[in-house]
């Protein structure tokens, strides 16, 4: 056997899926070929390596899932609704049902408080207001965000105060940028901090922390998911600018304004490791 | 209708959590007349591989999106499955197929210019640190078909015979194709700086 053939049965022969005669002639051949030896080695290293990825994250619940039955049976629950039982009267019943729920939304819906009203429509248009205006406009872009969402200036311990978290703005400001203000917004999702950096270049940064992830924000811009400085980040275009979202701790961190990928890949390893020593262990809630 | 319920784990043989068996005919068929105890045992047995692999296979944002679209299409098509192949591996095919169409969905939809511009980009050059996130990063950087046969291997621990069945391709192009993800990756990872 050559090197050639030899290179084409590696895989199978490290998984052990090789007929026993042509492993045979493969294992006769690898005692006398370092290279093929060596390749052999890089294949059991790569599953030693990949041995060791553990299990990302958790599954959605089953209770997301069998909303979604409820939303939309599948084909298979319409039709033992129609072929099992009274159907007229469980058809009743479903009506019955659907109302006294839509009945239910309504009631709550009515009497929660007003900012969270049909916040998801509210929240897409208020944030493509705010990031059209950001890159020419800050102060205005600024403002809709503070008139919708109750926004407050505040200092960073007044905001350590107030969040279950210690927030990202309590390290140093990113390398090469100037702390300029610091608020706290009611947003739907959570109290939301907003940072905000400016450099010497005219540059503006603004960082939100917030405590469930906001694709919405970024409504229908273009954005694709990618890996920075080990983290699975989320980064969406606006005008000339960039936005990147990544999981952070207990929090999600936005950051908005960002020049281009290389100063995203900067800011996110940074925020990722501050050399503040942040710890991300959760606070108890103050009430 | 099948009284799942009060037998809540008849239909899952014990089995390792890291390799499920296959469930048994009944609970398939409990499942197919819409049992929702039933369903759920289903999901509860599978979500993690299901999950596993969208995870890596669509990245951490789209993941939970993506497995409850593939439970919920399985759940649709599962008075389908006629039991010619094994069930774990026709639920692969399933989700790796919903994850492939989902990723080529993404492809069209994204602003090519930044695509362009992540392909060049210092991210690629980033990464540093453990020896597991170089291969997350490394696997992120591999095509989805190779990325697919290497997850379906290594994590999954699918023999060639399953792969063939889960990806429909002849045993023989499983040995290729993964000759190839493997070659592919180890390079990968040794621009980034890994050490075999």
């Amino acid at each position: 056997m050559n090197c050639e053939t030899a290179c084409d049965h590696l895989s199978a022969y490290h998984d052990g899926e090789l007929s026993a005669e042509t492993a045979e002639r493969l294992s006769e051949h690898l005692a006398d070929c370092s290279v093929c030896r060596e390749e052999l080695a890089g294949y059991q290293a790569l599953s030693d390596l990949a041995g060791s990825l553990s299990d990302p994250g958790t599954p959605p619940a089953w209770l997301a899932i069998e909303a979604t039955l409820t939303g939309q049976p599948p084909q298979a629950l319409a039709r033992r609704a129609s072929f099992s039982g009274k159907p007229a009267k469980r058809r009743r019943m479903v009506v019955v049902t659907s109302l006294t729920a839509m009945i239910a939304i309504a009631v709550v819906w009515f009497f929660s408080p007003g900012e969270t009203h049909d916040h998801g429509e509210h929240l897409a248009v208020n944030f493509d207001r705010y990031l059209t205006l950001f890159p020419e406009q800050p102060a205005q872009a600024q403002q809709v965000l503070v008139s919708h969402y109750r926004g407050k200036a505040v200092t960073i311990p007044q905001a350590a105060q107030r969040l279950p978290y210690r927030p990202l703005a309590a390290a140093s400001p990113p390398p090469g940028y100037e702390l300029d203000s610091v608020y706290l917004l009611n947003m739907p999702c959570c109290q939301c901090l907003q940072t905000i950096y400016t450099d010497q270049a005219g540059g503006r940064l603004a960082l939100f922390e917030h405590e469930a992830d906001q694709p919405i924000w970024f409504g229908k811009r273009p954005a694709l998911t990618a890996e920075c400085a080990g983290m699975a980040c989320r980064i969406v275009q606006f005008d000339s600018r960039l936005a990147v979202t990544c999981p952070l701790g207990p929090r999600y961190a936005t950051i908005v304004g960002v020049r281009d990928l290389q100063e995203i890949v900067r800011i996110v390893e940074y925020y990722k490791s501050p050399p503040d020593q942040l710890t991300w262990q959760k606070r108890p809630r103050r009430h | 209708m099948k009284n799942v319920k009060k037998s809540p784990s008849r239909g899952i043989q014990s089995c390792e959590d890291e390799k499920p068996v296959e469930p048994a005919a009944e609970l398939l068929a409990a499942c197919g007349n819409g049992d929702r105890e039933s369903l759920r045992q289903l999901y509860e047995f599978y979500q993690k591989p299901v999950y596993r692999l969208a995870y890596r296979l669509v990245g951490a944002q789209e993941a939970d999106d993506l497995t409850q679209q593939i439970f919920l299409r399985l759940f649709q098509k599962i008075d389908q499955f006629a039991g010619r192949s094994r069930f774990r591996t026709w639920l692969y095919r399933l989700a790796v197929n919903e994850c492939l169409q989902h990723l080529r969905r993404r492809k069209r939809k994204v602003d090519g210019k930044l695509i362009e511009e992540l392909a060049d980009s210092s991210i690629n050059e980033v990464v540093r640190g453990e020896q597991h996130e170089l291969l997350e990063h490394a696997l992120s950087q591999l095509e989805p078909e190779l990325r697919t046969i290497f997850l379906l291997k290594e994590v999954e621990q699918l023999s060639y015979t399953e792969l063939a069945e889960t990806l429909e391709i002849p045993e023989g192009t499983v040995a290729s194709r993964l000759n190839r993800a493997r070659t592919q990756l180890k390079s990968n990872l040794i621009e980034l700086g890994w050490e075999p």
